[in-house]
């Protein structure tokens, strides 16, 4: 009896061990598979394409997609800098920069177009009916003509910055030029250029910031948007009410095709699934449905033929070539935009000592210092205040470039190593000496015929305003007629209070930007493309 | 009293050897879970431990080809998988010896049977086989076929259309302009009359462009010496010069064709069998797209050069596998001696050229190694 137990327990033994090991593969698997279902995948963007997010995650669920936003160019400077790009996939409006950034072009392991939409100039209703409507086959350079001759204020991104902002730059200029194809810098027109960017208003370092701050309210002098068929198509399908014209420019349109890239050797799977999935039929269709982008996929296409126009559209042959994208931004920032001028309002208070100074003191050097060739660096015929403060403004300096600008950036840099960090903060009186300098040298600028500049402020603080007038006394000093056009962009750094720079930004029509989760340097980037 | 003791002994080692049997099973399963789940997302438990890992380079216009499914398929009935690594066919040329190619060192599979002969000429010890090979093609659209057909430039065969690469060459050398054309109010554009091509230092496509304008300039003949390429190369690099920037592969320039369309590209120089790939993926072409076949025509012969016995059973399983025949002719890749492609194209509503007479050969490598040095020269002035 005793060994016919054993036997049978022995029995169990071997049936149990064997049936666990039929299904330790399977746990096995769902073991695996549970690492493989969260891959996580980091992707830089272009700015517009926030408006896929929760689309892409929702038809991907086996990857873990993280979004950082940027404007495409300044994606690929990062690329192609010594650290490189963190993100392991770039998905950015165009890739054909990459011919000028040979270092981040190796680091491209892998690209393949997504889907497409055409850049456009956007009008709003009542400007198209006076202007523009008469005319067909508009070309660049004639809306540059009627926007030059009718003063009609436009917004258009950074071209060192943007797709959007650069693509528009050589459309006109091929526009402006004598030749069809292979143009140089001499070709180009500069005085149809130059009358046009006379009337830019509006400007940021992203196509989707761009968008946001042109159909804002705070909006009052642009009127025309350089920017996507897509987002124009979407804010016509959502305000039907405030529908914007879209001109078309004939043989100068340039499409963005959102190549997706990979950079991260180490993520190639999760790649292909990605891009396999954007390309699927279902995809494709959900993403021309919801952001009005052209699809590839063929079947779609036919699908939702009926949301684009029929028009044959030619396109610019798009030159990336490194020798004309310098002499056309150089030209762009030097000669033909109008040219900033500005205050750099820095907070010298006690707590600005340690890390947050020598932050301050290494932007102001990339942008001062005369060796310069950021594109934030100060510009011929440019004009600048330094106003540091603390407890009070101290001397005002003013700074003009157009005499001598590698003079003036030293001159500024000196002082600026002269400062050290001590006191309170009189933050609404700085700003307030600010707009007040401003509105001075406008005057003195106008009263010399010189009537081309945008005003602006850059406010730096690091912490609440304890000294000086408060804010209801700045609040009705801004609202003096001679401040008018003077945004004061403000930005949070370390300790600074966000509701206080929130005021004074928002009464002067300036922007708060971010130090807290960007680097010092890119803030001002941004804050310069804006100028 | 034996008999019970002897019993005892035999079930514990019974039981030893049982529990050792099962630990070994689980252990075994485990690490087969591990194992497949690295290399295949759904393999069965059994019968996968045998494959043969055959690895390799190859080039963009074939990646589709070898992430096929079914292709991996096959392989495996046949006991072997591929695995592979992307390169361009200018550093496939280039190689030197077989540890440039670190563990993808069985085959490699460049387009363009200049480049693989020169890789034999650098290491000699290896193979050349032709596998499949594929005509080169203008992908176009109707409405440009029916303007170049009012200037003479067309001529309709039973089975497809042809271009006069002569008339045409002779229209871009002049400058001459979409617009000037006569009857081209359906592309009325103040732009040259140009083929598009992807970038000559990277793309075997370009460099058949180059043999095949070289030809022409050289009054019909195949270049053949130096002074040959000193005399066609500045109007070969003005055909290039003259397209500004270009996208580095074949694949990105049909990308271009069909994403953007007719506005973009009017006329690209491709591989025939990425177009059929297109069809087939997206259930035949485009509205309105049109190919037109060179005249005279040149094709690229996909070889695959073999180092090792391992890259000679996949050349084997590539020629001669029915199976893989019929995969491959859904990526267009056409094969010697058997014109089953027209039929199937035609099924997947491509229709393509089922007999091309008048094909030229390339120039031999180093003669057009030298001539694209000179061109690439040329369009940097």
């Amino acid at each position: 009896m005793k060994y016919l137990n054993k036997s049978i327990s022995a029995k169990a033994l071997v049936s149990a061990l064997l049936t666990g090991a039929l299904f330790l593969p399977s746990m096995a698997n769902a073991f695996f598979n549970k690492t493989q279902e969260s891959t996580t995948l980091k992707i830089t963007a272009s700015s517009e394409l926030k408006d896929l997010e929760s689309l892409v995650k929702a038809a991907n669920p086996n990857l873990n997609l993280q979004f950082t936003y940027t404007g495409t160019l300044d994606a690929l400077d990062t690329l192609d800098s010594v650290s490189g790009s963190s993100a392991d996939v770039l998905w950015l409006a165009r890739s054909s920069y990459l011919g000028a950034y040979p270092k981040a072009a190796k680091k491209v392991i892998l690209s393949d177009k997504t889907m497409t939409s055409p850049l456009v100039l956007a009008v709003k209703p009542q400007t198209y009916d006076k202007y523009f409507s008469s005319h067909t086959k508009l070309t660049w350079a004639d809306v540059a003509k009627i926007v030059s001759q009718n003063s009609i204020g436009y917004a258009m991104s950074d071209p060192a910055s943007s797709n959007s902002g650069y693509s528009a730059l050589l459309a006109l200029a091929y526009s402006a030029s004598a030749k069809a194809e292979s143009i140089t810098y001499k070709d180009v027109n500069q005085e149809v250029l130059k009358k046009f960017f006379k009337n830019l208003r509006l400007s940021a370092a992203s196509s989707g910031d761009l968008a946001q701050d042109f159909f804002s309210a705070s909006n009052t002098s642009a009127d025309i948007l350089i920017n996507y068929e897509s987002v124009i198509l979407s804010h016509n399908r959502k305000n039907p009410a405030s529908a914007l014209k879209i001109i078309y420019p004939h043989e100068g349109i340039i499409t963005a095709d959102y190549p997706i890239m990979l950079v991260n050797p180490k993520q190639k799977e999760a790649f292909y699934a990605l891009r396999d999935n954007l390309r699927s039929q279902d995809t494709q269709n959900k993403i021309t449905q919801s952001t009005l982008r052209r699809p590839l996929n063929n079947a779609v296409r036919r699908e939702t033929s009926s949301l684009f126009p029929k028009q044959l559209l030619i396109e610019v042959p798009f030159d990336f070539n490194a020798e004309l994208s310098e002499e056309l931004l150089s030209g762009y920032y030097n000669t033909l935009k109008t040219p900033a001028s500005f205050a750099f309002v820095l907070d010298t208070s006690g707590s600005m000592k340690g890390a947050r100074w020598s932050a301050l003191q290494n932007t102001m050097q990339e942008i001062l210092k005369p060796s310069a060739a950021s594109f934030s660096s100060i510009r011929n015929r440019e004009q600048f205040f330094l106003i540091p403060f603390s407890s009070q403004v101290y001397a005002i300096q003013f700074f003009d470039a157009a005499n001598n600008k590698q003079l003036a950036g030293q001159s500024a840099l000196d002082i600026m190593t002269q400062l050290s960090p001590t006191g309170g903060t009189a933050l609404y009186s700085a700003a307030a000496e600010a707009l007040k300098s401003l509105s001075e040298q406008r005057k003195r600028n106008v009263a010399q015929g010189k009537v081309d500049y945008r005003y602006s402020v850059i406010l730096l603080t690091d912490g609440e305003a304890n000294e000086g007038i408060d804010s209801s006394t700045f609040l009705e000093f801004a609202k003096n007629p001679n401040y008018a056009s003077i945004p004061v962009h403000t930005i949070k750094f370390g300790d600074a209070s966000v509701s206080q720079i929130q005021t004074i930004s928002g009464a002067t029509g300036g922007k708060v930007f971010d130090a807290s989760t960007q680097s010092l340097n890119y803030v001002f980037k941004q804050i310069r493309a804006q100028q | 009293m034996l008999q019970y003791s002897h019993f005892t002994r035999r079930k514990s080692m019974s039981r030893l050897v049982i529990v050792g049997v099962c630990a070994a099973t689980v252990m075994a399963a485990v690490g087969w879970g591990i194992y497949s789940k690295k290399d295949t997302p759904s393999t069965s438990l059994l019968g996968t431990s045998n494959l043969k890992v055959i690895r390799g380079i190859i080039t963009s216009e074939k990646e589709s080809f070898f992430r096929d499914p079914q292709l991996a398929q096959v392989l495996q009935e046949a006991g072997f998988k591929v695995e592979y690594e992307r390169w361009g066919s200018s550093k496939i040329a280039n190689m030197k010896n077989t540890s440039e190619l670190g563990q993808f060192s069985d085959f490699v599979f460049p387009p363009g049977v200049q480049t693989s002969d020169n890789v034999k000429k650098n290491i000699p010890t290896s193979q050349v086989y032709n596998v499949f090979y594929s005509p080169m093609v203008i992908a176009t659209w109707e409405p440009i076929v029916d303007i170049l057909q009012k200037s003479n430039l067309v001529k309709t065969h039973p089975t497809h259309k042809t271009l006069d690469m002569t008339a045409f060459f002779k229209l871009s050398s002049n400058k001459v302009k979409w617009k000037d054309l006569p009857g081209s109010g359906a592309y009325p554009v103040n732009k040259n009359v140009l083929i598009y091509t992807s970038e000559l230092s990277s793309s075997n496509a370009a460099k058949m462009y180059v043999a095949l304008s070289s030809y022409i300039y050289n009054n019909s003949d195949v270049v053949q010496n130096y002074e040959q390429v000193n005399k066609v190369t500045p109007s070969v690099s003005r055909l290039l010069a003259a397209q500004g920037h270009k996208e580095a592969s074949s694949t990105n320039l049909l990308a271009d064709y069909t994403a953007i369309g007719m506005g973009k590209a009017p006329m690209i120089f491709s591989y025939e069998s990425e177009l059929i790939e297109y069809a087939v993926k997206n259930s035949g072409l485009a509205d309105s797209m049109s190919l037109l076949y060179p005249s005279p025509s040149i094709f690229t012969k996909h070889s695959m050069v073999n180092f090792t016995p391992a890259g000679a059973e996949l050349t084997r399983q590539l020629q001669e596998n029915p199976k893989i025949k019929d995969i491959a002719a859904k990526y267009g890749f056409r094969f010697a001696g058997n014109n089953a492609l027209p039929a199937l194209a035609s099924s997947y509503k491509i229709n393509v050229a089922s007999q091309l007479v008048d094909v030229i050969d390339p120039p031999s490598y180093d003669v057009l190694e030298d001539l694209i040095k000179n061109v690439q020269a040329s369009v940097k002035n």
